[in-house]
């Protein structure tokens, strides 16, 4: 029995036989499955069929600055999804620390052919900071894509994939505007210069605008940054004059601010919503205590792998910076404004 | 001469048709000096890859609304908005038909969507007013994108320039040349594309840390008459980003009047790279909007949903590029913070 009889059997070419049994790509799925049905029917040995299509195993080294932590201590969740995905889409990762270096030679990463299961180097998906110098000698020297996840250098000609913090506040201010709240107060951490925090604070702005909580100012010399922060929070509930909602830079600065509005024996979300933002691996079974921004991982993981894949096999040119949404959860901190 | 097949490649190498099948589609499964033989050998004998997928037809017929305020006054960007949009739907084998707004309608509604004249889908480039795009997108029994603009209260598709990151970027350029005075001259009208703009300033000037100064914000004051101009003021910044050369240029004539010249006495850094006209001291260094880009996006957006998907709706931006110009001066200067 050939592939030839499963050909006339089936009503196309061997080459396509060929390639629905060994699992090759160019077969549609019903395609697919009619052709193993057929082989099955004329007793085609069933061990040799790969009913999966099985991508080609790409080798990325996955590599952390050790620069700045710049996740905010998300970086072992997301290795934890990266690998997962991996396995899911035929990758190998393979992992390792960057030290850059200030006189402009690629970080040194020729441990990674030292190690005895290291095949090649496909691509490579660096995490965190990294001066601009020794990304660009990174690329130029390994001379195989680079990703960036969690910072991104519009100066350097590379992919980078970060959360949009900045779109993602106008999903909480649009939940509790829904709910009929519209004096919303922001408690962050430091916003220094991080760029999450500066996105996260400028993104609240934007939304307050955007949903007409501040009347757009016609004269901008008018226009004042509008009042956060702990303290401000804390003058509002002095003062009786409490907002209808805090929203917060991360769940445990919301848990924070939740603890301080108990003890001010005021209830959640009964007297003041408030809502968080936090990373998460995937969609959250039960429901959880925050109304949160939810930065999937698991989603940013596949998004990299997946950018990398195509980089590798199809080439095109770097699409510079990603920005990824997030989702928006909702949970028990908030609740209808109530007159 | 008969057409050379797959087969007489196989026959002259001695391996199966399957092997070179796979072999010119450069699919696994073949060693990569076998590949080379094989496509050298399909070389040798002339062999030409007749085979093509035939694409999937769409032949849908794309409406396109635009808004008579816009193409009628002003610059022609939204002229060619509409041009890529068309472009790009053709590539994708759908036609479409213009519409243009009465602007002294108040209400603006699609002719395109009431009527006989069937579309599959329609395409809205530039703002309407809101209770016009209310309407349009509950009464609408075709797919709906947004082009260059969206709305918060409004669940629809929209395509939109990166007007934050963009304008940091454009920002950071005057940081990068030693400017530390910086101000900001953009559209706050309502809520339009100008106020992201806004905000992307502040993060380059938030993450650099430098101050932000109200003072150095202003925008276009308008004349009895509806002429926009700007009134410099004594106390001017070394550099300012502007929220668009449409601004930008009306703000180097203002300044040309006082007799401050760009770049000698101010810096300035720009969006859309869209000039009407050239400038005496050469080209603003400005953020390029993809306009390419996102009109084959919006293009790409209607087919997949006048192909059936449900997903909830999209807010996409695109990315765009600096374009280097002669409207900043380095100036020397301690750097605060440097950036890596």
């Amino acid at each position: 029995m050939k592939l030839a009889d499963i050909a006339e059997k089936s009503g196309v070419s061997i080459v396509t036989v060929s390639n629905a049994l060994a699992g090759r790509s160019g077969v549609s799925d019903e395609m697919r499955a009619r052709i193993i049905a057929c082989a099955d029917e004329l007793g085609y040995r069933r061990e040799k069929v790969k009913v999966e299509v099985q991508e080609e195993m790409l080798y990325i080294a996955v590599l952390t600055s050790e620069e700045k932590k710049s996740l905010l201590g998300n970086e072992d969740l997301f290795m934890g999804c990266l690998r997962e995905e991996a396995v899911r889409c035929s990758v190998t990762i393979s992992t390792g620390f960057l030290r850059s270096r200030d006189n402009g030679h690629a970080p040194d990463i020729s441990w990674l052919s030292d190690r005895r299961n290291i095949v090649r180097t496909d691509g490579i998906l660096v995490l965190g900071e990294l001066p601009e110098k020794s990304l660009r000698s990174l690329a130029d020297y390994y001379k195989v894509p680079v990703v960036g996840y969690g910072f991104a250098n519009p100066r350097v000609n590379l992919d980078f994939v970060m959360d949009d913090g900045f779109r993602a506040m106008r999903r909480v201010v649009r939940h509790l505007f829904e709910l009929g709240h519209r004096d919303l107060i922001y408690v962050s951490e430091e916003v220094g210069h991080d760029r999450y925090l500066v996105d996260r604070l400028l993104g609240f702005w934007n939304a307050l605008y955007e949903y007409g909580l501040i009347e757009s100012v016609r004269i901008p010399e008018l226009m004042r940054n509008p009042e956060y922060g702990t303290e401000t929070l804390l003058r509002r509930i002095q003062e009786g004059k409490l907002p209808d909602a805090v929203v917060c830079s991360s769940d445990e600065r919301a848990a924070s601010v939740v603890a301080l509005l108990e003890g001010n024996s005021l209830r959640v979300p009964g007297d003041i919503s408030v809502t968080g933002y936090r990373a998460g691996r995937s969609e959250e079974s039960g429901e959880p205590y925050f109304s949160s921004c939810l930065i999937r991982l698991d989603l940013h993981a596949a998004r990299c792998l997946e950018l990398l894949r195509r980089r590798i096999t199809k080439g095109g040119s770097p699409d510079g910076i990603c920005p990824l949404e997030n989702e928006f959860i909702c949970g028990k901190s908030t609740g209808a404004h109530k007159d | 001469m008969s057409k050379i097949t797959q087969q007489d490649i196989a026959d002259a190498l001695g391996v199966s048709v399957v092997t070179v099948s796979n072999a010119l589609a450069g699919k696994r499964g073949v060693s990569e000096a076998l590949r080379d033989d094989i496509l050298r050998k399909a070389d040798e004998l002339g062999f030409h890859s007749g085979r093509k997928k035939p694409r999937v037809m769409d032949n849908y017929t794309i409406g396109i609304f635009v808004s008579g305020w816009y193409i009628s006054v002003g610059t022609s960007f939204y002229w060619e908005m509409y041009q890529k949009t068309a472009y790009a739907a053709s590539r994708r084998n759908c036609f479409t038909i213009l519409e243009i707004s009465d602007k002294h309608q108040k209400e603006e509604y699609p002719r395109l969507l009431k009527g006989d004249r069937k579309i599959d889908g329609l395409i809205i480039i530039g703002r309407i007013r809101k209770e016009s795009l209310k309407k349009i997108v509950e009464t609408a029994t075709v797919p709906v994108v947004l082009l260059d603009f969206n709305d918060p209260f409004i669940g629809c598709d929209s395509v939109l320039s990166d007007n934050y990151s963009g304008m940091f970027r454009a920002t950071e350029c005057l940081v990068e040349a030693g400017h530390r005075q910086i101000g900001f001259l953009g559209s706050f009208k309502d809520y339009t594309n100008g106020m992201e703009r806004f905000f992307g300033y502040r993060k380059c000037l938030m993450e650099r840390g430098i101050e932000y100064d109200p003072a150095f914000t202003f925008s276009e004051k308008f004349t009895p008459s509806g002429d926009p101009y700007i009134e410099v003021s004594e106390h001017l910044p070394t550099a300012i980003a502007c929220s668009s050369d449409y601004l930008s240029f009306i703000l180097v004539e203002a300044l040309l009047k006082k007799g401050i010249r760009v770049p000698e006495d101010i810096s300035i850094a720009s969006f859309d790279h869209y000039l009407p006209k050239k400038l005496y001291f050469g080209d603003l260094t400005t953020y390029e909007v993809d306009m390419d880009k996102m009109a084959r996006t919006a293009v790409k957006r209607l087919i997949r949903r006048m192909r059936g998907d449900t997903e909830p709706p999209v807010t996409q931006s695109v990315e765009g590029r600096i374009v280097q110009g002669d409207s900043i001066r380095r100036i020397r200067g301690r750097v605060d913070r440097e950036r890596p």
